[in-house]
C-alpha cells in the first residue's frame, strides 16, 4: 500500500514568503536602477542610508559566522556539525550584502575603476581586495569541505578564511571610523568594536538557521548537533556580554565627549526622539533579553534560542541603523534655516532592497540545502 | 574684414583653451566654438571696484602655466550681506539641483532683544590641501589639482558617497538626480540645459548621465577661469565681500587681502589646511 505524502505546511509557507520578499526586493532594486538615486531618502547631511547599513550587517553576520567556525579550525570538537552550513551562510551573506552595496552606490556604472584606479590609500580602496579575497578562500573552503571533507587542505583555508573575515569586518569599521568628520563612529575604535558584535550577528544568524531549519523539515535532530547548538546558545550568551561592555563604552565616551556636537548626537540618539528605539529595539531586545535568555539553563532549550537569535537580529539590524543614523544626525554645517538634527526615514524602494537581501540569502539557502545538503558532516580522511 | 577678425578671436581662444587644457591630464576643456570674453579693462585707479581689480588679476595669472597658479578666495564677513546672491548665482550657473548648494550662507542670530544683531558665513568649497575627502576616494575620482583646486572626475566617481561624509565642513553633494519643477507639467530650461563644470558638456539625459549619482562641489568655477572669468559668487557679491585671485603672484589683490591680522579659517584647528580664508 503506497504511503500517503503529508504536505509540508510549514516549508511551502516558508518559500512563499521568500518568493514574496525577492518579487517585492527586485521590484526596489529595478526601480532604483532605472529611475535612479531620487528613489531614497538620502541627503548632503545624510549620504549613507538604510542600504549601507544593511550591508555592514550583512558583512557582519558573514564575518561573524567564519569567525565562529574558527573554533573549529582550532580543534574545538563537535563544531563539524554545522560547518558545512556555517561557511555557505558566510558566502550566502557576502554575496547578499555585495549586491546591496552596489545598488547603494550612485554611478554603479563605474564600479570597474575600483580595480582600474583604485585607491590603496584609503580603507574603501583595501576592502575591495580583502572582500575578493576572503570570497575566494570561502568558496575554496566550501568545495573543498563538500568535496573532500575535513584534510589538512580545509584545515589551512579553515583558519585564512576566518582571518580574512575578520580583516573585511574591520575594514569596514575602519571606513567609518576613519570618517573623523563623524565622531560618533567611534574613530580608532570602531574596527575593533566590529567585531564582537560580528560574533554576535554571526552566531545568532547559525542558531537562527539551525533550530528554523530544524522546525520546518520536521527531521530529527541528532544528539550531537543537538549539544551543539546548546554549547554554541552558551558561547551566544558570551559575546552578548562583551557587545554589551562594548556598547556601554561607545555611549559613554561619546557622552563624555569634550567635542559638543559629538555628545549632542548621542545625547540625541539616546534620550531624543530615537531614544525609544535606541534603548528598546538596539539594547533591550537586542542584547539584554537574548543575554538573559542565553544565561538562564531553563531557557536555553531550542525554543529560547530560536526566540533570542530571533530578538538579536533584529536587533543588532536595528543597531547597524543606529550606528550609521547616528553619525549624521548633527549637520556639519548648521545655520537659522537648518534644524539642529537631521530627519532620515527610508524610502519604500530602499526597504524594498533591504527585503531583497534577506529574501536572497533565504532563498538561496534553501536551493543550497538541498543540493549541498549542508546538514552532513563532512567526512574524515581514513575513517 | 568682419569675419576673419571673428575667426581670428575664435581660433585664438580655441587655441589658449587648448593651452589651457592640455595641461591639465584627464580633464581637457572642450571649449571650441565658445566666444571669447572681450573685455576691454581700464586703467588701474585707487578705489576702482574690486571686480576690475581681480580680472586684471586673472588676466595676470592667466598667462602663467597650470601649475603656477595658486587659486585662493578670501571672503570678508565683515562685508556680507547675507543677501545670498552667490548662493543661487552659482546654483544658476552650475545648473545645480534641488539638495546641491555649493555655497551656502550661514545665517547666525547672536544676543537677545534689543541687543541683537545678524552674522553671515559663506561657505564655498575650503579647497583643502590637506583634504580628508580626496583621502578616502577609493577609485581616485577627486585629487587637488595643481592650481590648488580639489577637482572630481565624473566618469571615475562610483557614487559611494565615502567623501560627502568625510568632509567636516558639509561642502560636498550627492546629486540624486532631482529637479526642482519635478512634479509640474514641464522640467525647465533653467535646469535641464547644460552644464559646464570642469570644461565639459554635461547634459542630463536620463539619470545615467554625469553628474547624476556623482559627488558634487564647488571648484571655483574652473570652467570659468579657464576662459577668463572670475567665480560666479565673486561677480555676484553685491557686498564686494568676496576676493578671488592667484595667491602666489604678490602683486595681486588676494594677496594683499588675505595677508591681514584679522584673518581667519574655518575649522583651521582640524589641520585641513583650508585655502578660503576669511576676514572678521
Amino acid at each position: 500500500m503506497v504511503e500517503k505524502k503529508t504536505i509540508n505546511w510549514l516549508f511551502i509557507g516558508w518559500m512563499v514568503v521568500v518568493c514574496v520578499g525577492i518579487f517585492i526586493g527586485l521590484w526596489g532594486a529595478a526601480s532604483s536602477l532605472f529611475r535612479g538615486t531620487s528613489t531614497w531618502r538620502i541627503s548632503d547631511n545624510v549620504p549613507w542610508g538604510i542600504l549601507t547599513s544593511t550591508y555592514v550587517f550583512f558583512v557582519a553576520a558573514s564575518a561573524g559566522c567564519m569567525a565562529v567556525s574558527l573554533s573549529h579550525a582550532l580543534g574545538f570538537k563537535g563544531f563539524e556539525f554545522v560547518i558545512k552550513r556555517a561557511v555557505f551562510l558566510a558566502i550566502i551573506t557576502l554575496l547578499a550584502g555585495g549586491i546591496i552595496i552596489i545598488l547603494d552606490l550612485g554611478d554603479p556604472l563605474n564600479i570597474f575603476y575600483l580595480l582600474r584606479s583604485p585607491n590603496f590609500g584609503a580603507p574603501l580602496g583595501w576592502m575591495v581586495p580583502f572582500y575578493i579575497l576572503y570570497l575566494v578562500l570561502l568558496v575554496i573552503d566550501f568545495y573543498l569541505l563538500h568535496k573532500h571533507g575535513l584534510n589538512k587542505g580545509t584545515q589551512i583555508v579553515g583558519i585564512l578564511a576566518p582571518l580574512a573575515a575578520v580583516a573585511v569586518h574591520s575594514t569596514l569599521g575602519a571606513i567609518f571610523g576613519f570618517t573623523y568628520a563623524r565622531p560618533y563612529f567611534g574613530g580608532a575604535f570602531a574596527p575593533i568594536y566590529f567585531i564582537p558584535i560580528a560574533l554576535v550577528i554571526g552566531t545568532a544568524l547559525l542558531l537562527w538557521v539551525i533550530v528554523l531549519q530544524f522546525k520546518i523539515s520536521k527531521k530529527e535532530m541528532s544528539p550531537e548537533l543537538h549539544h551543539l547548538t546548546r554549547a554554541l546558545g552558551k558561547f551566544l550568551g558570551v559575546v552578548l556580554g562583551i557587545a554589551i561592555f562594548f556598547v556601554i563604552w561607545k555611549n559613554l565616551a561619546g557622552l563624555y565627549s569634550p567635542v559638543e556636537t559629538t555628545a549632542r548626537a548621542y545625547r540625541y540618539m539616546l534620550f531624543g526622539s530615537p531614544g525609544w528605539w535606541t534603548w528598546g529595539v538596539t539594547i533591550l531586545i537586542g542584547l539584554i533579553i537574548p543575554l538573559f535568555l542565553m544565561l538562564n539553563p531553563g531557557t536555553r532549550n531550542l525554543n529560547g534560542i530560536l526566540a533570542a537569535s530571533t530578538l538579536v537580529l533584529i536587533g543588532t539590524f536595528a543597531a547597524r541603523y543606529e550606528f550609521a543614523i547616528g553619525g549624521q544626525v548633527v549637520p556639519l554645517f548648521q545655520g537659522l534655516w537648518q534644524q539642529r538634527f537631521v530627519k532620515y526615514s527610508p524610502t519604500f524602494v530602499e526597504i524594498s532592497i533591504v527585503i531583497l537581501g534577506f529574501a536572497l540569502c533565504a532563498l538561496l539557502y534553501t536551493l543550497g540545502n538541498r543540493i549541498f545538503k549542508l546538514e552532513e558532516v563532512p567526512k574524515v580522511p581514513g575513517v | 574684414m568682419k569675419r576673419r577678425d571673428a575667426i581670428k578671436t575664435i581660433s585664438a581662444v580655441t587655441a589658449g583653451a587648448a593651452f589651457v587644457a592640455s595641461s591639465n591630464s584627464s580633464l581637457k576643456a572642450e571649449t571650441a566654438g565658445e566666444k571669447a570674453i572681450e573685455i576691454k579693462l581700464p586703467e588701474p585707479m585707487p578705489n576702482e571696484d574690486i571686480l576690475i581689480t581681480m580680472q586684471r588679476d586673472l588676466l595676470r595669472a592667466l598667462k602663467k602655466p597650470l601649475k603656477d597658479r595658486k587659486w585662493s578666495m578670501t571672503i570678508d564677513l565683515r562685508k556680507c550681506i547675507g543677501c545670498h546672491a552667490c548662493t543661487v548665482g552659482c546654483i544658476a550657473e552650475n545648473r545645480l539641483p534641488p539638495e546641491v548648494v555649493y555655497r551656502v550662507v550661514r545665517e547666525e542670530e547672536i544676543g537677545k532683544s534689543p541687543n541683537i544683531t545678524m552674522k553671515f558665513l559663506p561657505r564655498p568649497c575650503m579647497q583643502c590641501e590637506n583634504s580628508p575627502c580626496t583621502m578616502v576616494c577609493p577609485v581616485k575620482a577627486t585629487w587637488m589639482r595643481e592650481d590648488n583646486i580639489v577637482v572630481i572626475d565624473y566618469k571615475k566617481c562610483i557614487g559611494c558617497r565615502s567623501c560627502i561624509a568625510a568632509c567636516p565642513y558639509g561642502a560636498r553633494y550627492s546629486d540624486l538626480g532631482k529637479y526642482y519643477t519635478d512634479g509640474t507639467p514641464k522640467r525647465e530650461a533653467y535646469e535641464t540645459s547644460p552644464a559646464y563644470e570642469y570644461g565639459k558638456r554635461w547634459i542630463k539625459k536620463s539619470h545615467f548621465s554625469s553628474p547624476i549619482g556623482n559627488a558634487r562641489k564647488c571648484h571655483f568655477c574652473s570652467h570659468r577661469l579657464d576662459v577668463g572669468m572670475l567665480p560666479m559668487c565673486t561677480t555676484t557679491c553685491v557686498g564686494r565681500a568676496t576676493y578671488f585671485g592667484d595667491i602666489s603672484d604678490s602683486k595681486s589683490l588676494i594677496s594683499k587681502v588675505s595677508a591681514k591680522s584679522n584673518r581667519w579659517k574655518f575649522k583651521e584647528d582640524l589641520g585641513t589646511k583650508p585655502s578660503v580664508t576669511y576676514l572678521v
